[in-house]
């Protein structure tokens, strides 16, 4: 009895781990010794069938020995098909771990075996109650039998395929393969879509809803509840209509239960009907762009991520040794024995770091060498690796003398040689080979218009002859200012740039717009000793003349010794402080540089004090305008001044002209206040902003801001 | 009796139950051998640098970001039925109780905007476009246009904090630190996300650091941000009296100091710290030959216009981003700030989109007759969209329009994505969408997709739980992928 007892407790211990592994069974991984106890499935698996049944058929023909010995026996078989059951579908479970088993279609076998070898390990422990209720016992063996067929009917499909039990007994009907190339619209995409989910239920024998599809006719003349097609708006209609419909649908075709349509099925199916269901016509006459060409093109062509050449495997530890930081060896994606490589850093390239590559010439598909040293010598080199579809050797020092070499690439499928000093006639070399596809040209030493006719041609590879900008007028930038202030006190000299080579840049300082032939070509050397507008712009030819820029220079004023606000600006836009007013920093169009004091609530006003009395004749106000963010120029600009901040007197005044209309465009805008000569020791500026913008503005009820980075005293 | 031999058979005694359930203790002990990351972090471990989950169809990103949100109503959605309500109210029924921003909250009226601009249909997918954009008109055939986006947020910064990292809070990993993470750098002398920043006249709204934030990935994730200056990256030059040999020396002994400090603290910040000098160090040769423009021809000078050559300009960024993408950075992020038009939205789109047509356009094509194009995904749009009514005073040619998240148009081109398709629908109000919406959650997993990573897989364990760009939510659109 011990015997028997042990051996139970290990097929407790082992349903234990079964259960444990089949719940976690996507995180195991299988060492390689066990792998043998996984692929001993097929062998274990026949003992529990065979044991079950003996047992079942014991227990059916007991009654006719002896109690004793029928109970003993029947215990015993059924002890061992407990044990055998949980191994096999232990060593089931590892073998599903293996690669190429489809997770779906091992699913039931492998939750039915479990529960058969946990059904019969539960019979084992209950036996004795289990015999001694008929119905349960007689219940408890049909559901053991039930579950080993399925079990075992499940798992033959595994191995053998689908249709293996009855395949001798249907039609052959296997199909050649239909290239992309001699593919009909109807015939090799939607009718045998049609066939597989369709036609079982609506042929010539079994018309559901009076519908037929065997025939174009037949088709289109529709079934009971209509016409399949909606010749007026083809995006309706039936046919689309009913697949369309939620599963759980009534009317949703293919019914419940039957296979559905794959999605990518529905696609073709929606796209032929959108271009008017047609019944003749080859796929590859459709446009590049159709979708249902794309969709028949992924239906022909190789599975997706077929990314396996098939070479024999590089040494994993040699690619790594050829890895640096220069050059980058990869497979092109996972699982793939075919190679990519890429040289990066010019600096570094050399011929032998091209040549340590040949060890693995038999893998390396794809050679990128783009914009390195590489010269005419190392192309009898490039043309050893005999695998090559992709070679790059754009924008490197090739000419076109030794390109014939590169026939010797008989796989290669695109070739790029841009910015290269090669020549259509060079190409004449390669443009025979036989799967060569493409050929990226441009910015050879070819002229452009050369190049284009290579665009016409109807055989040998496609030539991308790039983007053609011989032919094209643009309008070059205007210069740009380089000083970075604008107020000066020594002379300073102009700093403008252009970035285009070979632009011209023309400058004026009297306010008019640069002429292209009479205002003076700027230099390094034109310098600015007093208030100056300077006008720019830049010429080239084959562009158009750049618009103007231009930049106001101020001579720097008086420094006053300390300015304080005599109001408060807002808070946010302080500037650094009163200071900010008198820096002679200008600001930009960044208001919150901390150059921009702001007024919103406030009038403007601020004192600028002197230690020593000085004589002052003007100020600039230097502020700005973006009307549409209600930015304006102060109604007006009022000047004190006198000894003291309590004997100030009006020194002038000014009403800056305004604006009448909405503008879009900002401005910075200085505005002068003149008065006559006059010696003080205290100064007050007072700018008015709008209390009310204009009627025209779309914020006309509010305030308008004001602000100003700059008051300049001279 | 026969009662009895039932209810003795039945009865398990505790000792017999003890022994028993400690024998399938011990098995599933036992079992647990073969699972190796039971108790430790391991999907993370699974995520070899490089390796992506499945083939990729795009090896690289470039995100043209149109920061401030621009106007889908005057760019891409085009919607006559505003022209013919112009100044009527939005109806109730239309707006269903969608939340306001601050700005127009107190708004009695909502007077609907007709766009003041011209719009055509272009391509083979007959994508409306608007006269502000005619080169990307020229590429429509190339370009796939998603015009029903939605986001959650409804201001900038929750906003564009959301589509770069998939969280409206910071702190999160944005988009290019999880690429980054998940497929490591092509090229190991430049960083794998490198971020650069343009800025129009339009209304403009911040970008922030904490876009491009690492969150809690090793700070090598982290994206490295260009300057918009005359030198993208700034201190690459050995200061004067110090050669190459010297700054190697240097380098070697600070590796020596830190790594003691490593194995005192253990810190796992002060290894990529390290790393970081040796990125600099390869950067030093690497960067200056690729942010040289001068070199370009000049037909790559006309194609992105004259601007690209003038350093932080759009324009400029568009060549610098075709260039490290050219040199294997896995995800270059662009923003361009000034789309915000709350008001005066004409005038402001309209020098938005000068600066940015041409260039934007160029760069796909570039990209494309460089045979890039293929393995190369362009994305291009903002936070969200704008509202079909006006913001402040509507007038005859001038109108402005506040947040929209309901529906926006964003475009995408190469990388396996269709060209030439418009995918999705919004109301003849252009204010819901109609069909196909797209959540940015969706967009984020249709982009790893795409890159060949499955946004379900790719995660990070950090407090305790598995965080992903995708959060929790998340659907690749297959109808988008070619």
């Amino acid at each position: 009895m011990k015997w028997k007892n042990g051996l139970f407790n290990l097929t407790i211990a082992l349903n234990c781990l079964l259960i444990f592994w089949a719940l976690f069974e996507n995180k195991i991984t299988v060492p390689a010794w066990m792998q043998v106890i996984g692929r001993s499935h097929p062998l274990v698996l026949h003992f529990p069938i065979a044991l079950l049944v003996l047992y079942i058929a014991w227990s059916l023909l007991s009654y006719k020995f002896p109690p004793a010995l029928s109970k003993e026996l029947s215990e015993i078989l059924l002890l061992f098909t407990a044990l055998t059951a949980v191994l096999t579908a232990l060593a089931g479970l590892l073998l599903s771990r293996e690669e190429g088993y489809n997770p779906e279609s091992i699913r039931w076998h492998q939750w039915a075996g479990i529960a058969l070898s946990v059904l019969v390990a539960i019979l084992y422990q209950f036996r004795n109650t289990v015999y001694s209720v008929k119905w349960v016992f007689g219940f408890s063996i049909l559901l053991a039998f039930f579950l080993l067929i399925f079990t075992g009917d499940k798992g033959a499909k595994i191995t053998h395929g689908d249709d293996f039990l009855f395949a001798g007994m249907m039609k052959e009907k296997e199909k050649p393969k239909v290239v992309f190339e001699q593919a009909m619209i109807y015939r090799d995409i939607v009718q045998p879509l049609l066939q597989v989910k369709c036609m079982s239920c609506h042929n010539n024998d079994k018309a559901k809803g009076n519908l037929v599809m065997e025939t174009e006719e037949l088709l289109l003349k529709g079934g009971r509840h209509g016409k399949l097609f909606d010749t007026l708006n083809p995006a309706q209609g039936l046919l689309l209509e009913r697949t369309l419909l939620p599963v759980d649908d009534k009317k949703h075709m293919p019914p419940a239960g039957k296979p559905q349509l794959t999605d990518m099925e529905m696609q073709i199916l929606q796209h032929w009907i959108k271009a008017g269901a047609p019944f003749s016509g080859f796929v590859k006459d459709l446009p590049e762009e159709d979708t249902f060409r794309i969709l028949s093109a992924k239906l022909l062509g190789p599975a997706e991520g077929d990314v396996d050449y098939g070479f024999a495997k590089a040494d994993e530890k040699k690619i790594r040794s050829l890895n640096n930081n220069n050059r980058v060896i990869s497979p092109i994606a996972t699982g793939s024995t075919a190679l990519s490589a890429n040289f990066y850093n010019g600096p570094f390239y050399n011929t032998e770091a091209l040549k340590e590559l040949l060890v693995l010439k038999a893998q390396i598909i794809s050679l990128d060498l783009g914009h390195l040293p590489v010269t005419d010598e190392d192309i009898p080199i490039i043309s050893q690796f005999g695998e090559l579809r992709h070679l790059n050797l754009d924008f490197t020092q090739i000419s076109g003398k030794k390109i014939n070499e590169l026939q010797k690439l008989q796989q290669l499928q695109t070739l790029s040689v841009s910015g290269t000093k090669i020549t259509i006639a060079d190409l004449a070399a390669v443009e025979k080979m036989p799967k060569l596809k493409k050929v990226f040209v441009w910015n050879t030493a070819s002229p452009p218009e050369e190049l284009e006719k290579l665009k016409n041609r109807k055989e040998g590879p496609v030539f991308e002859t790039g983007f053609r900008s011989d032919t094209m007028l643009l309008k070059l930038n205007a210069p740009i200012f380089k000083n970075e202030e604008q107020i000066f006190a020594q002379p300073i000299t102009l700093k403008l740039k252009h970035y285009i080579a070979g632009a011209v840049m023309r400058y004026t300082t009297d306010g008019t717009d640069p002429d292209s032939l009479k205002s003076p070509v700027y230099d390094e050397h034109v310098v600015i000793d007093h208030n100056t507008t300077v006008k720019a712009k830049a010429f080239k030819p084959g562009w158009l003349a750049s618009d103007v820029s231009q930049m106001v220079f101020f001579k720097a004023g008086l420094r006053p010794d300390s300015v304080i606000f005599s109001s408060e600006p807002e808070l946010n836009f302080r500037g650094e402080g009163a200071r900010s007013l008198a820096d002679q920093l200008k600001g930009d169009f960044n208001l919150t540089s901390g150059r921009w004091v702001g007024y919103y609530k406030n009038k403007m006003a601020a004192t600028m004090l002197f230690n020593e009395p000085v004589t002052v004749q003007s100020i600039n106000f230097s502020t700005m305008k973006i009307v549409p963010s209600s930015i304006m120029l102060p109604l007006s600009i009022e000047v004190f001044g006198g000894a003291d901040s309590m004997h100030l007197k009006l020194l002038g005044r000014v009403v800056p002209k305004q604006p009448e209309k909405m503008e879009h465009n900002g401005e910075l805008v200085a505005i002068p206040v003149k008065f006559s000569a006059t010696r003080v020791r205290c100064l007050k500026v007072i700018a008015m902003p709008y209390s009310k913008l204009p009627k025209w503005h779309p914020n006309k009820k509010y305030k308008g801001s004001l602000y100003v980075d700059e008051i300049l005293i001279n | 009796m026969e009662k009895e031999i039932i209810e003795h058979s039945l009865s398990i005694n505790r000792r017999r139950f003890l022994s028993r359930l400690s024998l399938g203790v011990g098995s599933v002990a036992l079992g647990s051998l073969l699972i190796p990351d039971l108790f430790g972090k391991s999907e993370e471990d699974a995520i070899i640098a490089g390796l992506p989950h499945f083939a990729p169809k795009a090896k690289r990103i470039i995100y043209l970001f149109q920061n401030g949100a621009p106007s889908q109503l005057d760019l891409f959605d085009h919607k006559p039925l505003l022209q013919e309500m112009q100044g009527k109210d939005l109806p109730a029924s239309i707006r269903n109780g969608q939340r306001l921003t601050g700005m127009t909250s107190d708004q009695t009226k909502f007077p609907l905007a007709g766009s003041a601009f011209n719009f055509k249909q272009y391509g083979p997918s007959g994508a409306w476009i608007s006269e502000l954009l005619p080169y990307t008109a020229s590429i429509a055939h190339e370009l796939c246009f998603v015009k029903s986006m939605y986001t959650e947020a409804i201001n900038h910064d929750p906003a564009l904090t959301f589509f770069q990292t998939g969280a409206q809070v910071g702190n999160r990993p944005s988009m290019g630190s999880w690429l980054s993470y998940g497929l490591g750098s092509e090229n190991k002398n430049l960083p794998a996300f490198c971020v650069l920043l343009s800025k129009g006249k339009g209304n403009g709204q911040g970008v922030y650091a904490k876009l491009w934030t690492n969150g809690f990935l090793d700070s090598i994730h982290q994206g490295v941000q260009f300057s918009s200056g005359e030198n993208p990256v700034l201190y690459l030059n050995n200061p004067e009296g110090t050669d190459k040999a010297d700054r190697r020396n240097m380098l070697d002994k600070l590796a020596e100091l830190n790594e003691d400090s490593y194995k005192e603290f253990g810190d796992p910040e002060i290894r990529a710290k390290i790393q970081q000098y040796e990125m600099a160090f390869r950067m030093q040769t690497a960067v200056p030959d690729i942010t040289n423009l001068a070199k370009e021809p000049e037909s790559i000078i006309k194609l992105y216009g004259a601007d690209c050559l003038v350093p932080g300009t759009y324009a400029a960024n568009c060549l610098l981003a075709r260039k490290l993408s050219e040199n294997g950075v896995r995800f270059v992020q662009l923003y361009h700030q000034g789309w915000d038009g709350h008001g005066n939205l004409p005038n402001e789109i309209r020098g938005q989109c000068k600066d940015t047509d041409q260039a934007s356009t160029a760069l796909v094509l570039d990209l494309k007759q460089r045979g890039l194009l293929d393995e190369t995904l362009v994305i291009w749009g903002g936070e969200f969209g704008r509202t079909n009514y006006c913001q402040g005073k509507l007038e005859k040619d001038n109108y402005g329009r506040d947040h929209h998240p309901r529906c926006f148009t964003i475009w995408m081109a190469g990388g396996g994505v269709k060209p030439g398709l418009v995918y999705g629908e919004t109301d003849e109000f252009g204010y819901n969408i109609t069909k196909n919406p797209v959540h940015v959650h969706d967009f984020h997993a249709t982009a790893l997709h795409l890159m060949g990573l499955d946004h379900e897989k790719l995660t990070f364990k950090h407090l305790g739980r598995r965080y992903r760009l995708t959060d929790v939510a998340g659907k690749v659109v297959n109808d988008l992928i070619a």
